[in-house]
């Protein structure tokens, strides 16, 4: 159960100070405000599909 | 000569009369003989008319019939050979043609197949990018919801701090808000006037304004936020130079922006009991998408509790 630390208070305050300045890019802070919270199961289903489509790159394009 | 040869002729004929007869009957008989063995060879088939032999085949040109007759059979099987052969040639070439057909149709199916492939990895792309906000989001209304229970359970704290923790909560919502930088968008918070009853009058505010923003007191009528309080309902003017929209075109405005949403912060639907409208504006027009107006509204029942507290406590309702 050791995923569930929601970010401090003071935390949150200087990421959004580094968003709002531009330090950090809004990827950058979504993912560090998110923390990993409430994104498992997409990551799981980003996971599965990037796994398809590299394998699907690695076969031969097919030629016509 | 010639008399010598007649002379010889005489003596000749009178000396050898009897040999001359011999000769004429042997000569005679001879010829019969030949007429006859001429006659039986040719109606036993061994000459013809012409008194020809005929051919009578040997042991080599039996052979050779043979090796003939046997080359004629072959070349007819050959013959045959060839016909099917080119049938059959034919027929490969039809099965080609139709193979060639269907593969291109294939080839065609597959290049759609893969174009459709592509199509639905950017489809995914896009809806992971949108699942990864809605989850940005989720965490944005859980820090919303924690600082809000903070500041209800820490009342001490709340008034020493209420502006700085009022930016602090509007700063989520504004950070739900896609492309920030374009839009810039600014929330404020106007409550009911306490000594005029036609106007709003400011409560807090997310970072990003001047102080003025304490200065303006929307009217109750003309002005967005006040139409949102009257109705009860959100109003949204995408683009406020639009006369068609109700707002408070004030002149000498410094205004900075072209869209304003307004959201009643209301509790309940049959009887709702309103106690202010949180605005955001945005840059440009049409700054802001169904899905940002439903996660104001979100934004506006999360901070309600605390607002409606804070304004109880200092007697500003009913």
């Amino acid at each position: 159960m050791g995923w569930f630390r929601t970010l401090p208070p003071e935390e949150r305050k200087r990421l959004n100070k580094l968003y709002r300045e531009g330090s950090i890019s809004r990827k950058q802070f979504m993912q560090k405000m998110k923390n990993g919270f409430f994104d498992h199961e997409r990551l799981a289903v980003k996971e599965k599909f990037t796994r398809l489509i590299q394998k699907r790159d690695w076969e031969e394009e097919p030629e016509f | 000569m010639s008399e010598d040869l007649l002379h010889l002729f005489e003596i000749f004929d009178k000396n050898t009369g009897w040999f001359f007869d011999f000769l004429v009957i042997t000569f005679s008989i001879s010829i019969a003989i030949l007429i006859g063995i001429y006659l039986y060879r040719f109606a036993s088939g061994k000459s013809d008319l012409m008194g020809r032999k005929t051919e009578e085949p040997t042991q080599d040109n039996q052979v050779t019939l043979l090796q003939l007759e046997s080359c004629r059979k072959k070349n007819e099987e050959l013959e045959k050979k060839q016909v099917l052969l080119e049938q059959e040639v034919q027929e490969l070439l039809d099965l080609l043609k139709e193979k060639e057909q269907e593969l291109s149709k294939n080839a065609v199916n597959l290049m759609k197949a893969v174009q459709e492939v592509e199509i639905l990895k950017q489809l995914y792309e896009e809806l992971d990018a949108k699942y990864d906000d809605e989850t940005y989001t989720m965490s944005q209304i859980m820090y919303t919801a924690d600082e809000v229970a903070a500041a209800i359970a820490n009342e001490e704290r709340f008034k020493q701090n209420r502006d700085d923790i009022f930016m602090n909560l509007l700063d989520y919502l504004v950070n739900t808000l896609k492309n920030f930088r374009d839009k810039n968008p600014r929330v404020i918070i106007h409550v009911k006037h306490p000594n005029h009853p036609g106007k709003l009058t400011h409560y807090a505010h997310s970072s990003g304004h001047t102080h003025r923003v304490k200065i303006y007191e929307p009217p109750l009528y003309g002005s967005a936020a006040g139409r949102a309080w009257r109705t009860q309902e959100v109003y949204y003017a995408p683009d406020v130079e639009d006369q068609k929209y109700e707002y408070d075109r004030k002149e000498h405005s410094r205004k900075v922006y072209r869209s304003i949403l307004c959201i009643p912060l209301k509790a309940g639907v049959e009887h709702p009991n309103i106690i202010g409208v949180l605005s955001i504006t945005g840059t440009p027009a049409n700054a802001f998408e169904k899905i940002e107006i439903e996660r104001a509204l979100l934004f506006a029942s999360l901070i309600y509790p605390l607002i409606y507290i804070d304004l109880k406590q200092e007697g500003r309702l009913p």
